[in-house]
């Protein structure tokens, strides 16, 4: 797995680097636009992290340039300003998720996970999420390599929920998606089978957040 | 601001045509001479045509191409020809010396108007509604035998006239003239006027009533008797045919009242259907412009009214001729207006004849 | 600002619009001056006529039984005061039997006679007459009965008399006008003086003078220079304002600054290494304090900002606070907070500026997680104001707010406790995003008993 850092400011990039490189991810780093294009021309990276205000041309040049060649790579944005127009322009450039400055080096990672999270899915059948690992095809879980038994609701349930990380699903979205129009339901039977996976998931960094009144967030807490 | 003040100036001008600021539709003189197309001019005139002959050759002379008709009448038969006008012959102009009657034409609605910076000149009495105009100004006068006279003070006012009349008896016992106003127009105006203007002229008329004055219907008869000496005094003598014939013949003197001399007035109007108006008012713009005048003035046997004439037969001429004293004269000239029609008045009249035959005609010796 | 009228200037309009009075002033005046010339010219010139009529009455006598008339000469020549009017008469006794004059001149209509004269208006010959018919009653043996005499003239004089009379009222009364105009003009230019006045006053003025406009007795011109002087001092508080704030928050910043400078010192010459992770930890505590608050400071910076310059938008709130909580809750879904939500409102659509928004709501969320306890209960709710309007509703069942520090926590830089670690610019944020939405700003006890931040938009329109 290799990432590329846009950064000018030497002193964060240096730590960035020394963070990431702790972590056991090896870290490349590019101080502007051309010399990201280039390094970028060699190799094959699996993640852009990339400030937007840098000398000469900015991030969303680079940003809007490889989106327009049609790459895939996902692009986690740091941006220095506060204001929520850049984050959406960001998005709306393509970015894939966004930080502002400063910045905890630990939400930094947990970002860049998530991220490399969503793009493998759909490429393996294996997914870790923290200390749970996920099988898609033998649909079968584990906690720390210790296999969990779930029943097949509460599979289904997982795997939407895995879907679905730190996104909010109501009841009806998740009535919607484990039952078919014939299959009577009640709320009640969703709460069941909920509570009964989150004492599956209890040793696991998967928390599923109820939200009263809203629905359910899951989100991987490593 | 600006608005404000275009605003008043409109309204100004809103006003002063409301106001009536009359244009004078001048149709000059000189556009008329310059055009000289064939025209011709009807006057209906009560003038003697040897007395108007040289104003009218003077005019022709300036615009060949008119051709004027004159038709001669009396003053009443004038008068009587306006009213009953035909369809078939009306004229372009009427002249008169009949002041009275002509006014009563205008008033009766028979003339047009007619406005012209010529008209400056004319003093207001001869102007009336700028429909009548009078463009002569002859003095009435006593007229004598300078023969007869010879050695005797000459009556130079009405006053010393009635007083010689009395005190004279002999001398002026059927030798004294003066016009019939039964029959005389003019003699009518100016006994008529006599009694308008003079304290005396009941007093006077019955001196000359003393006297056995013979009364005529004409000047030129009364003229004739006086040079022949039949008369030695023509009272209330019409001063153009006077004077016209004093400078010819040297046994005539004539005199200007001093205490007040009528003055009466050839009175011109278009008439309202005149066929030629532009032409009638050409003729009139003439005979009352100074070049016109000065053709009277010079030749009579009018005398001319514009006061910048001169020549034997001018106002200033008169002057100079009989200030004696450096007595100044004292003109009384008629004005023409509505009080002119008192007299024509049928019942005003037959009483005046009336008072003037007893006066006048009275016969001690024939009851 | 912008004015939908295209510049005027006040003195020409004044002066204009006092002209267009002025003038159907005059027009009225006019009018009524035109009535009058003809009143005064047809009495003063009736007058005439009924004078010359009575002496041509008396010119009518009796003769061999008959009456008859000696047509006085000084009738005619009184008529003739009217110079270039036509005269006509008319003498007839008997109902109509003519004695002398003109004998078809036309007769008053309906017509009874008596000794009063009667005038009346009438054409004849081509001309409009006035005339006037006086009537006697004749006593004399054989010659009884009435007799009447009529006198008629044109009305050129009166016509002139009416004219003169309205040219020189008119021209008198446009002279007044004027006059009326000159001194509206240096009335209004007078008038106007204070206003350039304190104009030229204000614009010689440096930027460090700060003394009142002078009062001025004019009363009209009071208000406005209390109003300039009002203003004035609502920027000089301001502008205190905005000093004590900067001096606030540098205080704050170099407090931060130099306890980290501090710890690092310490850390660079201790000697031994076991306390070091203790000094790092302490540094660590410390900037993030430090970038906390400057990123308090930007937010609110922007949000104050944005309320000076941001048009409100239609915002879907119920989204924008669902968003907002999903967010909260990823980022803390860690922990053992409790999150909820609801929405009573069937149309949620308010006017807004989401940026701002969401950063006040954002930060009464970051406050309750902040201040509460770790197994805190924080519900978001959305409600229909009393009258018109949303609620945005924030509760926590933390230890809350006492009524008597409520005031003071909507100040900036005011931390309740010494010892929480907050900016004291979270509250001060959602006032300063409440003002620019025009809204008001509620501290309450939530049902828990925790606290309750009442954030209320004011109705919606369309």
């Amino acid at each position: 797995m290799r990432m590329l850092l846009i950064e000018d400011n030497n002193t964060l990039a240096d730590a960035c680097r020394e963070y990431f490189c702790n972590l056991g991810h090896p870290l490349d780093r590019a101080g502007s636009v051309e010399e990201a294009e280039s390094t970028l021309s060699f190799g094959d990276f699996d993640l852009l992290i990339l400030d937007i205000n840098l000398p000469g041309r900015s991030g969303y040049q680079l940003l809007q340039s490889l989106r327009s060649q049609g790459s895939k790579i996902p692009v986690l944005v740091l941006t220095a300003r506060a204001e929520v127009d850049d984050r959406v322009s960001a998005l709306d450039l393509g970015a894939d998720d966004y930080l502002v400055k400063p910045f905890d080096f630990r939400e930094l990672a947990a970002r860049c996970r998530a991220l490399l999270r969503r793009e493998r899915g759909d490429a393996s059948n294996l997914m870790q999420y923290g200390n749970l690992t996920y099988d898609l095809a033998a649909q079968s879980m584990r906690i720390n390599d210790q296999p969990i038994d779930l029943r097949p609701r509460e599979i289904q349930l997982l795997e939407l929920f895995l879907k679905n990380l730190d996104r909010v699903l109501t009841k009806d979205d998740i009535a919607n998606r484990l039952y078919t129009f014939n299959e009577a339901y009640t709320p009640n039977a969703i709460e069941q089978a909920l509570t009964r996976l989150r004492k599956q998931l209890a040793a696991s960094t998967l928390i599923i957040k109820t939200i009263r009144g809203l629905g359910y967030l899951a989100h991987v807490n490593d | 601001m600006r608005t404000a003040l275009l605003g008043l100036a409109s309204l100004v001008l809103l006003a002063t045509a409301l106001l009536g600021a009359r244009q004078f539709n001048n149709t000059g003189l000189e556009s008329a001479r310059a055009q000289s197309e064939e025209q011709s001019l009807l006057i209906y005139s009560a003038t003697d045509r040897t007395a108007i002959a040289p104003l009218l050759d003077a005019f022709q002379r300036l615009y060949p191409a008119v051709t004027l008709h004159y038709r001669e009448f009396n003053t009443m038969e004038l008068d009587q020809k306006m009213r009953q006008l035909s369809n078939y012959e009306t004229p372009d102009l009427v002249i008169s010396s009949a002041m009275d009657l002509q006014v009563r034409l205008v008033n009766d609605g028979f003339a047009q108007a007619f406005e012209d910076p010529v008209l400056n000149e004319l003093p207001d009495w001869a102007n009336w509604r700028n429909e009548a105009f009078g463009f002569s100004y002859e003095p009435i006068v006593f007229v004598y035998n300078k023969a007869a006279f010879n050695g005797r003070d000459l009556p130079r006012t009405h006053e010393a006239l009635a007083t010689a009349l009395r005190s004279d008896g002999l001398f002026f016992q059927h030798r004294v003239g003066s016009y019939d106003v039964r029959t005389s127009g003019v003699g009518y105006l100016v006994a008529s006027q006599d009694e308008v203007t003079s304290s005396i002229s009941g007093r006077l008329q019955e001196s000359l009533g003393r006297a056995f004055t013979q009364v005529y219907c004409c000047t030129a008869q009364i003229l004739d008797a006086i040079s022949s000496g039949e008369l030695v005094l023509g009272y209330n003598m019409l001063g153009s045919y006077a004077l016209a014939r004093a400078y010819a013949d040297p046994r005539l003197g004539v005199i200007v009242p001093h205490d007040y001399a009528l003055v009466v007035s050839r009175v011109a109007f278009i008439p309202k259907q005149a066929p030629n108006p532009a032409g009638a008012k050409t003729l009139l713009r003439y005979m009352l412009s100074l070049e016109g005048q000065q053709v009277i003035g010079q030749q009579g046997e009018l005398v001319a009214i514009h006061p910048q004439a001169t020549g034997p037969y001018s106002v200033s001429a008169l002057q100079q001729q009989q200030t004696i004293h450096q007595q100044s004269l004292n003109f009384h000239p008629i004005a023409l207006g509505p009080a002119l029609m008192v007299y024509l008045d049928q019942s005003k009249r037959r009483r005046f004849v009336n008072e003037w035959q007893n006066a006048l005609l009275y016969d001690p010796i024939i009851p | 600002m912008s004015t939908t009228e295209p510049d005027y200037s006040l003195r020409r309009r004044l002066v204009s619009r006092t002209t267009i009075l002025l003038m159907v002033v005059l027009l009225m005046l006019s009018f009524g001056v035109w009535h009058y010339a003809r009143q005064a010219a047809d009495y003063s010139y009736d007058r005439l006529l009924n004078s010359a009529s009575l002496s041509i009455m008396e010119g009518v006598l009796v003769r061999n039984g008959e009456p008859d008339l000696d047509l006085p000469y000084a009738a005619m020549e009184m008529m003739q005061l009217a110079p270039s009017d036509k005269v006509f008469y008319q003498v007839t006794h008997q109902a109509g039997v003519l004695i002398t004059g003109y004998p078809d001149l036309p007769r008053p209509p309906g017509f009874t006679p008596s000794e009063k004269p009667h005038f009346y208006n009438a054409r004849y010959k081509g001309e409009a007459l006035r005339l006037v018919m006086q009537s006697k009653r004749l006593t004399e043996a054989g010659a009884s009965g009435w007799v009447h005499v009529t006198l008629a003239h044109t009305r050129n004089a009166r016509q002139e008399l009416l004219a003169d009379i309205l040219y020189k009222a008119l021209l008198t009364l446009i002279g007044v006008m004027l006059l009326a105009l000159v001194i509206v003009w240096l009335g209004i230019n007078r008038a106007l003086q204070p206003l350039s006045l304190i104009s030229r006053t204000l614009q010689l003025r440096t930027p460090a003078d700060t003394s009142q406009l002078s009062a001025t007795p004019i009363q009209e011109v009071a208000p406005l220079v209390e109003a300039i002087n009002s203003y004035q001092q609502q920027l000089l508080h301001n502008l205190d304002t905005m000093k004590i704030f900067i001096a606030d928050a540098s205080h704050q910043i170099r407090t931060a600054l130099s306890a980290t400078q501090a710890q690092l010192d310490i850390a660079a010459q201790v000697a031994d290494p076991v306390t070091l992770p203790h000094r790092l930890g302490k540094i660590r505590q410390e900037h993030l304090r430090l970038s906390r608050l400057t990123n308090q400071l930007l937010a609110h910076a922007m949000v104050v900002h944005r309320g000076d310059t941001q048009q409100l938008d239609s915002i879907d709130i119920d989204v924008l606070l669902k968003q907002i909580l999903t967010e909260c809750v990823r980022d803390h879904a860690h922990s053992d907070i409790e999150f909820g939500y609801h929405c009573r409102c069937k149309n949620s659509v308010a006017p807004a500026d989401g940026v701002s928004l969401r950063e006040a709501i954002r930060n009464l969320l970051d406050n309750a997680v902040r201040y509460g306890p770790s197994n805190n209960q924080i519900t978001l709710g959305l409600e229909p104001a009393p009258t018109a309007g949303l609620d945005i509703i924030v509760d926590d069942s933390g230890p809350g707010i006492p009524p008597h520090l409520r005031r003071q926590a909507l100040q900036r830089f005011s931390r309740l406790s010494s010892t929480n670690e907050g900016s004291g610019l979270g509250l001060a944020i959602v006032e300063a995003v409440t003002q620019a939405h025009r809204g008001e700003l509620f501290i309450e006890s939530s049902p828990s008993g925790g606290l309750r931040i009442r954030l209320r938009l004011p109705g919606q329109f369309t």
